[in-house]
């Protein structure tokens, strides 16, 4: 059994288990309620793009950029198989 | 946070699941236009009836047609999506952006369509029978219930299934409606009747800043979570 080691960051997990909730959040959303600063929201959000867990659209809304961030498939299927083996260490941590 | 507590995390679902169903942001900022144009069209009508000289009226004239575009400009989604977003953004733009999904079935949709179809006819035809003095102008608010409060049941169960809260909007809607059917005057009385029908803004703006408010708990409660 392994711990997918990309959502087992606490930052990236929080940021997925916000993403899991809604159809899609942006960039200034994600910093505020995180706390977090531009480049290391930016690396985070880099590293979950680069293992298809989410997709990342840039737009415009008049002349103010937008980058809006959403759960894949995979991210949705990738997250529940998180918490199931998290459940099983759980268990198996009672079981001893 | 610790990752080890999946208990907290689902507790960030939970929250983040209620603030994304009490956002109104842009409800607000729409309602606030639409109340600004409409109180200022009735008011320049007003004004423009009871005024004698043309070199008042002529500009009057020419403002309330320059709001009635901006209220058919703001009406139509196709031109105000952008603008809204926009002036939401601006005001807004810690919060950001955040969309919740909300499935509506083909059937839902037909059903909307035809309940806000019934609704545009509704309106002006109130308007028309109101002034040509059809009926008592006292009953137009309680008149206008009967198609304003089941268009809003049905935005509301079909668009806002979770958000329980915008239920205050037409139940209000439809209390104002009998108090006044029981001739009990809740805001305007006497030559400002007409005015009652201003309460769709005023109840919508309380049931949206409820909403505002309950969102922006959930908000707090979500940020101190993360924090943890």
């Amino acid at each position: 059994m392994s711990l997918n080691k990309v959502i087992h960051d606490s930052t990236r997990l929080r940021i997925m288990m916000i993403l899991s909730s809604v159809k899609e959040v942006d960039f200034n959303f994600l910093l505020n309620t995180l706390n977090l600063s531009k480049g290391n929201l930016s690396s985070h959000m880099g590293s979950l793009e680069k293992n298809d867990l989410v997709n990342i659209q840039k737009e415009f809304i008049g002349k103010i950029p937008i980058t809006k961030y959403s759960i894949t498939e995979n991210g949705k299927r990738q997250l529940d198989l998180y918490w199931i083996e998290m459940e099983s260490i759980k268990s198996m941590k009672f079981s001893k | 946070m610790k990752t080890s507590n999946e208990e907290d995390l689902q507790k960030v679902n939970k929250l983040m699941r209620n603030y994304s169903t009490n956002r109104p942001h842009t409800a607000i900022v729409s309602l606030i236009i639409f109340g600004f144009l409409f109180f200022s069209m009735f008011g320049l009508s007003t004004f423009i009836g009871k005024s004698n000289s043309l070199i008042i009226i002529i500009p009057a004239v020419l403002f309330l047609t320059c709001i009635s575009i901006g209220l058919i400009f703001f009406s139509i989604p196709k031109y105000n999506r952008q603008l809204l977003s926009y002036i939401t953004l601006t005001i807004f733009k810690k919060e950001g952006i955040v969309n919740n999904q909300i499935l509506i079935s083909p059937a839902k949709k037909k059903i909307m369509a035809i309940s806000a179809g019934i609704f545009i006819i509704c309106v002006p035809l109130n308007v028309l029978l109101g002034f040509f003095n059809l009926y008592d102008p006292r009953y137009m608010q309680p008149i206008s219930a009967i198609y304003v409060v089941p268009f809003m049941l049905v935005i509301i169960f079909f668009t806002h299934p979770i958000a329980k809260i915008n239920l205050i909007w037409p139940i209000l809607y439809a209390v104002h409606a009998v108090l006044t059917i029981f001739k009990i005057p809740v805001f305007f009385d006497s030559q400002y009747l007409l005015l009652n029908m201003s309460s769709i803004f005023i109840y919508g703006l309380f049931t949206l800043l409820i909403s505002f408010f309950v969102g922006q708990i959930n908000l707090q409660k979500l940020k101190s979570k993360l924090a943890e």
